[in-house]
């Protein structure tokens, strides 16, 4: 089943670095409030703003949550476990793109 | 369909023990993983691995998987036996592993439990609303002129029949002008259906960038060295310079160093707030391959009373 027919290309929105709300963040990676409290808990997601009604995500941390559910799922981690996990890939990618 | 050697993919021998099978598993995943890997192949190493533990770490699947005995050898051809699954019981379908990613070995196998529980496995695949994240990967010349760009998405879905079937869907998309890597772009609508309610749900681009021959880019700076020659470096002068969009003339002052960095404010990515472009003299010698050179440099070693060893004592 294939579509190569699209009449003209789709423009889509453009998200700004911290746009994203907390329950937007739940619906668009179907993960528990809870669990992203944790996450922010342990500082694998920095949103901006004093308290949860006010967070704001970058978009990129829909990348980043579902990465963290699936090192959790994979690797057995708890979540200061993750975060030590997630710490040091961010190292090992900043050296990595030095290096290049 | 082609029979797979679950014990191999994990480098276990048949009879290991199920702490030796979780022991494997462990170290290729933190080998292979996609997440931490830096392997080129590990995406598809690491769904080799996965769906070998899914079989093997699971007594019964196990023990229905030796039934088909060791006489297989990895990519032969293989039809399950026809008393196949005779007493068995499965107290799940697929693992909690992505099953959508198993080979067809795997759904001849352990398909059937799967079929029974596709609502489950429906559910799995898009839990409610679930919007879909993919990465599209543009060049930097895109960032500074806009473009638009055709997209593959691969959905798995479930048949009729309650397999796992993948469609395709291509999309064309307009990439706009000033765009960086990690920023996302969200197309309302077009995520994948919700199975249950039908839902669309929105798709999420993340930008991404091509490795460039001549750039490298941080954020929304972009870098690019630049040979110049020592007389262009010693006495200065103005210099062709490339950009993503184009080129531009550069001053280069007098007595400048090699590796000297020059920024050109606003000139990298031209996003709301532009980055720069920063351009990096990269000193090269000419060689003294004639006469008129080789005087040239000898000329400049009687003059120029220059020992660039003079910090290191000697």
């Amino acid at each position: 089943m294939t579509d190569h027919e699209q009449p003209s290309a789709l423009s889509g929105e453009l998200l700004h670095q911290y746009c994203l709300s907390l329950h937007q963040l739940c619906h668009s990676t179907a993960a528990e409030p809870d669990f992203v409290l944790k996450l922010v808990e342990y500082d694998v997601l920095e949103p901006q703003g004093q308290r949860a009604v006010n967070w704001r995500f970058q978009a990129n941390d829909l990348a980043r949550l579902r990465k963290a559910q699936r090192l959790i799922r994979d690797f057995e981690l708890n979540f200061s476990g993750l975060a030590l996990v997630m710490q040091l890939l961010d190292e090992v990618a900043e050296l990595r793109r030095l290096e290049e | 369909m082609q029979y797979k050697d679950y014990y191999n993919s994990l480098g276990v021998k048949r009879d290991a023990s199920q702490s030796d099978i979780k022991k494997a598993y462990q170290r290729l995943a933190r080998k292979y993983h996609p997440d931490v890997s830096k392997e080129t192949d590990a995406e598809e190493r690491f769904k080799e691995v996965g769906e070998a533990y899914a079989v093997l770490k699971d007594p019964e699947k196990r023990a229905a998987y030796d039934q088909l005995g060791n006489q297989w050898k990895s990519g032969e051809q293989f039809r399950p036996p026809p008393d196949w699954n005779d007493g068995f019981e499965y107290s799940g379908g697929f693992s909690d592993t992505d099953a959508a990613a198993f080979s067809d070995f795997f759904e001849s196998l352990f398909g059937a439990q799967a079929n029974a529980r596709a609502e489950d496995a429906a559910t799995r695949f898009h839990p409610h609303g679930q919007d879909t994240h993919a990465k599209i990967v543009i060049n930097l010349e895109d960032a500074y002129n806009g473009a638009t760009r055709t997209l593959t998405l691969r959905h798995p879905h479930l048949d009729p029949s309650g397999k796992v079937a993948f469609h395709e869907r291509h999309l064309n998309v307009n990439i706009p002008k000033g765009v960086y890597a990690g920023q996302h772009i969200r197309l309302k609508g077009q995520g994948d259906a919700e199975l249950r309610s039908g839902q669309p749900a929105d798709l999420y681009l993340e930008i991404s960038f091509e490795s460039h021959s001549i750039y490298t880019i941080k954020g929304k700076d972009v870098y690019v060295d630049i040979p110049v020659t020592p007389w262009e470096a010693a006495l200065g002068g103005q210099i062709t310079v490339p950009i993503p969009s184009g080129k531009i003339k550069v001053t280069v002052p007098a007595n400048s160093t090699h590796g000297r960095l020059m920024r050109l404010k606003g000139r990298g990515i031209p996003a709301k707030l532009p980055g720069d472009l920063f351009v990096r003299l990269q000193i090269v010698l000419p060689a003294a391959n004639t006469a008129e050179v080789r005087e040239a440099y000898e000329n400049l070693k009687r003059v120029a009373d220059f020992n660039p060893r003079k910090q290191l004592g000697v």
